[in-house]
Order: C-alpha cells, then structure tokens, then sequence
C-alpha cells in the first residue's frame, strides 16, 4: 500500500490505522508499506508500524518500509525503531 | 540528620580537605599531577556522591569545577597561581553548598551570586585555553570529562494530545551529546487489532553522553514533563571510579625509576594502604557518650581505692591479689578509654596553612610556613578550644611579625619569612610553639606603648619578662597601623584568656631584627591525674604527679639555712620554698610528727612546697570546684578519696604564676 | 530524713494551688526558700576548707559524688557564723549562673515546714525594720501571724560576690 501525505501524524492515525488494519486482513506473507511520498512521521505513526509489525509477527508474517526518505530514514533512526522496522530506501 | 547524610557530610569534608591541601602544595612546592589528581577527584567525589541525594546545586558547580580541572590534566589549561586561587574559591564555595543542602537551608543569595560568578570564570578558562602549560607535560591519556548518562522515558496517556513531537525532542538532545544507543521499549505495545492509536504505548531506555548535567537534560524534556516520566541517571560512576582507581598505577611512568623512588612509592602505596585499613575501624561516636564512659570508669576509680583501704585493713592475702589484678585493668581500661580522647593535633594544625597562605597573599608576603610535631596527642576538646586563640596568633605572625619582603631584603635576610608551628610533650603538659623570624618585639616600644595608653604608670620599672606580658593585656595591640589581618579589637588578652581557661598559658620571647616566638603550655588532658597525696593542716591536698620532681623531708638543717628569706638548698641549687600551711591559713596538724618538702616543677621552674603528712602516689579523678571557687587561689579542682573526703588538686603553673606576681 | 519532707505534702498539695516554700530558722528566726529550686536538704556533711574565701563560704562538700560548696547564710546575712548542732541541715539549691547550673549548699539551723503559698498572698519588702539586709528579701508571706522574709535566691547566691578572693597576705 502506498500513503500519499506528505506528513503522517496523530491527526491521520485513525486513517492509518485502518489501512493497515486492511493490510493485516489479506494474508499476503510480506506487506510491503510505500512511503516515497511522505517527508515526515511522528511517534504515534511510528507505534502503528510497530504494532503492526507485531501483529504480523504472530501471524509469521512480514513487513517492510519501501522508499523511505530521509525525513523517515531519521525519524526511525532517532527513535531507535530502525532495528525493529525494516526499511528500504528510495 | 540521617546517617546517609552525616556520611555525604563527612565524605565532603575529607574531600574539601584534600583538595585544600592539595592546592596549597601545589602554592608552595609547585603543580604536579598528583595534586591535580587529587583535586579532580575531590570535585568528581563530590559531585558522585551528591548525585546520590540529587543535590542538584552541588551536582552543577562541581560538575564545572570537575571540567575545568579535567581540562587541567589534560594539558588543556596551565594550573597558574591565579588558577589555584580560583580553586581555592571553588573548595570554599563547595563546602558552603554542601553545607546548606546538608542543613536543608535555602543556598542565600550571596552565594548564588557567586556561584554563577565562579560558573563564569570558570567558562571563560575553558573557552580560552590561552596559556598552555609550558613544560612538555605530556597530555596524560583521553579521559573523556563528559559524562554517560542513562535516561529512561515513558511516554504517559495523553502524550499525543500535546501536540509535541518527541522526535524533534532526541534530535535536539542528539545536539548536546552523543546518543549512544536509544532503544524502544515495546512491552505495552498491543497488535494493530487492540490498539487505540491516540494512546502512546512506548517507552525509551536511552544512553547519552555529553558534557551536561542531569538539570541540563531535564531542561530538554522541560515541555512535556508533565506527559512523560523521566528519569535520569548517571551512567559514568560505576565505571568510571574503577577506572580512576587504577589509572594512577598505570600513570606511573615506566622509565628509570631508582631504587630511593621505588621506595618511597613502596612506602606511599603502603601509607595508603594503611589509611584504608584506618577508615574501615573508624567508628564515629557521639563525645558525650566517651565523657559518661569515663565518668563511669572515674567513679569506678573511686570505689576500688576504696576497696583498696578495706583489702589492707583485713590483710587478706586472696583478697589483696584480686585487687592488684583488678586494679591493673581498670588503670588499663582507663588509659584505653582516654585514649580515645587523644587525637593528633597535625589534622587541626593542616588547617592553618590555608589561613597563613590566605593572610600572607592578602599581604603580598611569602611566607614559609612549616608545621612540626603534628602526630603529638591532645585532649580532642582542648585542640577544638585551642584552634581559635592559634589562628589568632599565627595571623598576628604573618601580619606584624614578618616584615615585607622588600624589608627582609633590605636587612639581608631571605625573602621568605618563617613562621614555624610545632607541638611537643614536656613534663606532663603539651607545648605548642609559634616561631618566627621577623622583627620581633622592641622592649621600650612594648613599654611607652603600654605607659601611653595608661596600661602601667610612667614611673613603672619592669623586667624584660614583665614588658613581654604587656602584650597580653586588654587594649593592647603593637601595630602602628591597625590592618584588616589582626589587630580587629581581639588582641592577644583574649588568647591568653582563652589558654587560660584551658588551664594552660602563655608566655612571649623575642629579639628585635630576629623574631618573635609564643609558647603555650596546656595541660594533657581533663579527667583523670596521676595525683600525690598529702596534707596540711587538716586538709587533703593532691599535686598531679608528673609534676612532683621529689620529694624530702624537711629537717632542722634547712629551717637553720632558710633563715630569713623562703629559700632552701636543694643540693647547692636554692630553691623558693612555699609554706602552705601559712599560705593557706590552715590550722597546724595536730597528728603530724614531721614537715616535708615537695618539690614541684613545671616546665623551667622548680620550687618547693613545706607540707604535713604525705600519703604517696594517689590515682583520682578530677571535679570541677565550679564557679564559686574561680577565684580559689592555685587550686584547679577537687577530688573525691576512698573514705568520701575530699582533697583539693593542685593548680601548679597557676602557683607560680601567683608567686611570680606577689 | 528530711528530704522526706518535701514530697509528703500531697494532701496539702491538693487543696490548695500554689508554690511550695520551705521554711526554716536562722538563728531563732523564720526565714523562707522557693522549694523549686531545692534539690535535697541533707544532716550537714563533713566540710573541707577552701583557703583564701570570704568567711562565709565554708568550703566544699561531698553530695554522692558531686563537689557542692557550701555557704554559711548566717554568716552572709547576719555577720554570725552558725552553730553546728544536730539539727543543722544543708539546703542544697540549684542555680544558673553564666548559663551553667550547678548545685550550692545553704547551711541552715533547722527545717521548719513546707508550706505553700498562692503567689497572690506575697507582700511587698518594708524598707526598714528588717533584721537582714532589704536586698537579700524578694517578699514577705503572711505566716500564723507573723511575716516571714523570703529570701532572694539570686542575691543571696550571688556567685560574683561570693566567688571573691580574701588574700590573707595582700598588704
């Protein structure tokens, strides 16, 4: 799935959550998160991922961030989320 | 206060005391790296163990100080004498903190004036390095000053609603310091199914490190502390105090040591060792729990001379060998027990060297200023109440006793001047001795001085020893210029009364052009005497043995001799000689058969005394005879005998003061 | 035996609200002490001369332990040293001088009473007509009759004056 936003946070959290819900619903092993269009995540955006990660997790099944930017690439850094979220740039 | 508390306290004293004299070393002798170790360590100590009680004003400055000085052992900053200075402040600023947070009293603001005043100073050595250490001093290994720190933080309920990111939050943080690792804590964390995306479920458990204090980080979360938990720990202790315990040994160079320097390293690493053994067996007693101790063991005194009375009136032989033994221990127990009263007077007299230093500087003197005799043992209440006339007197020293270094030039002297402090046992008392080598005291200054401001009358013949003690009389004060040092009103008529009280005193030589020298006589210590017992007329007297020299009996051939004038002929040396039952207005003992002469010494001096019956060595306990008797004359308490009298003790060096002046 | 005395007076105690005094001879007059400050009256001890004092410090005492000094106020008040009979006690008080306290004895020639006395009952000191000193009487207190001088302990205990020296061999 692809976000269009350029900047995802508390406000668009309801959304997302339910789009991800989405994601978690079909059963495709690895869900694959295009974020070439955002520029800026928050911590809450950052939790969603990883309560998704973790819900997939028990399922064995994964996911993975693809196209990240900068503005991504160093959020997840500074919040040390980058070990738990697999990220690939753009 | 709380015994964790008394334990910060003293622990910052010993500091506070080390870096003082390490600085004052330093003053003197020159900058080595072990003086700045231990400066360094004393604030890093310091500021490790407030961390404990988050004292965060204490935490902050040595923090600075701990920098700044990190910056000295790193070749950074040359430690100059102004630098010392600036230490100097730093020390008494600390110890100012620490008082304040140990008495949980508000820092006033004087010293918060300060304490940003010193932050600054201390800010500007840090920016400008400017004068690097000149000497090849090799820039000891990277220890880095910053510290680690480990913040732990939880993001509360309503954290998203603020509206405050807390990403924006690290990278501000990430500017201060470096974030080592940070890492999310995602217990709470549900699936994507439970979860409510308005609620933060995350925690960080974050290590940094930085130049900052724990205030500083706080500061950084100051936004949403009311949304978080946060708490910061220092993360540098643990590690960082093993470290520096090792560090010295490694420092040691490993090129070229001779064997006299191995030695004295040997005897170094031993002294340390010892001192360590030392503070594990030191137990801090309240002084009033030792006093009943030793009231108890007086009292136990009392009651074995008594029993010792009945052992020889029914001469049984069972009886008298358990009363030997028991006797032995208890003058055992007894010796042990003052013992604990006994403390070296080198610790109290380290003290002063700040005082001279500060009063010599103050005066743009130099001044070698050495302490001698500093493991002699006094009575711990006599060194406290000893202290202040000292202080008094060895300022007095450097103020009006050394003269300026252009003076001493100019007389051919060096232009240090000395001012000696040394103590040292001398029959049954402790001397205390200041030394120096200055101008000394003109007699006829002493004398017109004391003549204009009505202190003796122009007609008033003295001796030399007479005119010296002028200086001791209220109102009188040397200096032509009355400085800020001394001189403030307190002359020397207060030491004197001071020692005085002590039951000890003082007296003053000098030479002019060659300087002047105080002795002060005290008595060792307050409780129990070794005493000799006898009477005169119907009462008991008791005279502390130490200071009966001998004793004979009085006979015809001496009262032919004394004639006229009260002195006798102790084996060609004549002697004063003092009748005490005519001194005394006592009545004549009527048991008495014969007169006997003790002769009694204190310090030069030596004189005898014309007494009734002698009883021999009595070991007793002193009480005070209280107020009603201040004036009693040559009399320094009373004793409690077996049988319930009660004699009187013997105030020798009052004695010969008394008969020195009538 | 006498201390005693002090403690027995409960009963009285209860009746009446007020001070307790102790009442006492002086050669064949009453005279009376704030009981607050006694600690004990003990038979008179053995005494041991302290030399060179005013006539009417006796000397010191041994009270279990404690040196006391002992002051004759016969002697003080009335210029008449006391007469040692078996009756003569020794008051012994206890009072703060220089923020020290410490104990004295009062030699006096016999214990009469403990009395109390509501403060309102004090009368003022007459001016003359006194067979001591003004100085030395804080109150009078109306007694079966009579008034009785209470005496002053601080002035009567007076450390500074008593404490003087009398050098026998000043010239």
């Amino acid at each position: 799935m692809i976000f269009e936003s350029d900047v995802l946070g508390i406000e668009e959290a309801d959304g997302i959550r339910d789009a991800l819900l989405s994601c978690l619903e079909n059963e495709e092993p690895l869900i694959m998160i295009d974020l070439i269009n955002v520029n800026k995540i928050d911590l809450s955006i950052i939790q969603l991922f990883l309560s998704l990660r973790q819900s997939l997790h028990n399922q064995n099944r994964k996911m993975v961030l693809i196209n990240c930017t900068n503005g991504v690439v160093d959020a997840l850094k500074l919040s040390g989320c980058s070990q738990f979220l697999e990220c690939s740039y753009e | 206060m709380s015994e964790e508390l008394e334990y910060f306290n003293e622990d910052a004293q010993e500091q506070l005391q080390m870096m003082e004299s390490a600085l004052l070393d330093a003053m003197e002798k020159g900058v080595n790296s072990e003086y700045i170790g231990t400066i360094f360590r004393a604030m890093h100590t310091i500021k490790g163990v407030a961390g404990m009680f988050s004292f965060e004003d204490i935490i902050s400055f040595t923090h600075i100080a701990e920098n700044l000085m990190d910056a000295v052992r790193n070749g950074k900053i040359a430690l100059n004498e102004d630098l010392l200075m600036l230490l100097l402040e730093c020390k008494d600023h600390v110890g100012e903190l620490v008082h304040c947070a140990v008495e949980s009293i508000a820092i006033p603001q004087n010293t918060l004036e300060k304490d940003k005043l010193l932050k600054l100073t201390i800010k500007e050595y840090l920016e400008s390095p400017a004068d690097k250490p000149k000497a090849l001093q090799k820039p000891e290994e990277e220890v880095s000053n910053s510290n680690l720190w480990h913040i732990s933080l939880y993001l509360k309920e309503h954290f998203f609603e603020t509206g405050m990111d807390l990403l924006s939050i690290l990278a501000y943080l990430q500017r201060l310091g470096t974030l080592h690792s940070i890492s999310p804590v995602l217990d709470k964390l549900p699936g994507l199914e439970l979860i409510d995306p308005h609620k933060p479920y995350l925690g960080f458990e974050i290590e940094f490190e930085g130049e900052i204090t724990k205030e500083e980080i706080v500061e950084v979360f100051e936004f949403v502390e009311d949304d978080i938990t946060l708490d910061v720990f220092s993360a540098t202790k643990a590690q960082d105090m093993e470290a520096e315990e090792i560090k010295p040994q490694e420092q040691e160079p490993p090129i070229q040591i001779k064997p006299t320097e191995i030695q004295t390293i040997q005897a170094k690493k031993e002294s340390l060792v010892k001192q360590a053994g030392n503070v594990s067996q030191s137990l801090r007693v309240d002084s009033s729990k030792i006093d009943t101790l030793i009231d108890t063991i007086s009292e136990m005194v009392i009651a074995n001379a008594r029993i010792n009375r009945y052992v020889e009136k029914y001469a049984d032989a069972d009886l008298e060998e358990v009363c030997i033994e028991l006797g032995t221990l208890l003058e055992e127990l007894r010796n042990n027990v003052m013992n604990i009263r006994m403390v070296a007077v080198g610790e109290s007299f380290e003290k002063f060297r700040r005082v001279v230093n500060d009063v010599a500087r103050k005066l743009n003197k130099k001044i070698n200023f050495t302490i001698q005799g500093g493991d002699t043992e006094l009575d711990k209440t006599v060194i406290e109440k000893i202290a202040d006339p000292l202080l008094h007197m060895l300022r007095n020293s450097v103020d009006h006793g050394i003269e300026t270094t252009q003076e001493r030039l100019e007389k051919g002297k060096s232009e240090y001047g000395n001012v000696e402090l040394r103590a040292y046992p001398e029959s049954g008392a402790i001397v205390i001795e200041i030394e120096d080598d200055g101008k000394g005291l003109a007699l006829d200054a002493i004398i017109s001085k004391a003549r204009a401001k009505g202190i003796i009358d122009e007609s008033e013949e003295l001796s030399d020893a007479e005119a010296y003690k002028l200086i001791f009389e209220p109102g009188f004060s040397t200096a032509a210029v009355i400085s800020d040092i001394s001189g403030r009103g307190v002359g020397m008529d207060v030491v004197k009364k001071n020692i005085e009280a002590l039951k000890g005193e003082i007296e003053l030589q000098s030479k002019v052009g060659k300087g002047s020298c105080f002795t002060i006589r005290l008595p060792l210590t307050l409780a129990i005497i070794e005493g000799f017992l006898f009477q005169v007329g119907h009462t008991n007297y008791i005279i502390p043995l130490d200071m009966v020299s001998e004793v004979i009996e009085f006979t015809a051939k001496h009262r032919v001799n004394m004639r006229e004038n009260n002195l006798f002929d102790l084996r060609g040396t004549l002697l004063p000689l003092l009748d005490i039952r005519n001194y005394y207005n006592e009545l004549p003992c009527k048991m008495c058969e014969r007169q006997n002469i003790i002769v009694v010494k204190y310090g030069r001096n030596k004189m005898g005394l014309l007494v009734d019956e002698l009883f021999g060595e009595y070991q007793t306990v002193i009480k005070p005879l209280g107020r009603l008797f201040q004036n009693a004359p040559g009399l320094y308490g009373a004793s409690i005998l077996g049988s319930g009298e009660i004699a009187l003790i013997f105030d020798i060096p009052a004695l010969f003061e008394m008969l020195k002046i009538n | 035996m006498y201390s005693q005395i002090l403690m027995d007076d409960d009963d009285e105690m209860a009746i009446k609200e007020g001070t307790q005094y102790l009442l006492f001879y002086l050669q064949s007059n009453l005279y009376a002490l704030r009981g607050e400050f006694i600690t004990e009256i003990v038979e008179l001890p053995q005494i041991t001369k302290v030399p060179w004092m005013l006539p009417c410090v006796k000397g010191v005492c041994n009270i279990r332990g404690t040196i006391v000094g002992v002051i004759d106020i016969a002697r003080c008040l009335l210029q008449n040293d006391f007469i040692n009979t078996n009756r003569t006690s020794l008051v012994i008080v206890k009072i703060i001088d220089e923020e020290m306290s410490h104990k004295i004895g009062f030699i006096i020639d016999e214990v009469y009473e403990v009395e109390v006395f509501e403060a309102s009952e004090l009368q003022g000191v007459p001016h003359f007509g006194l067979p001591i000193h003004s100085k030395y009487v804080e109150a009078m207190i109306p007694y079966k009759g009579d008034f009785i001088p209470l005496l002053s302990l601080k002035n009567v205990a007076d450390i500074e004056f008593l404490s003087q020296r009398e050098n026998p061999h000043a010239t």
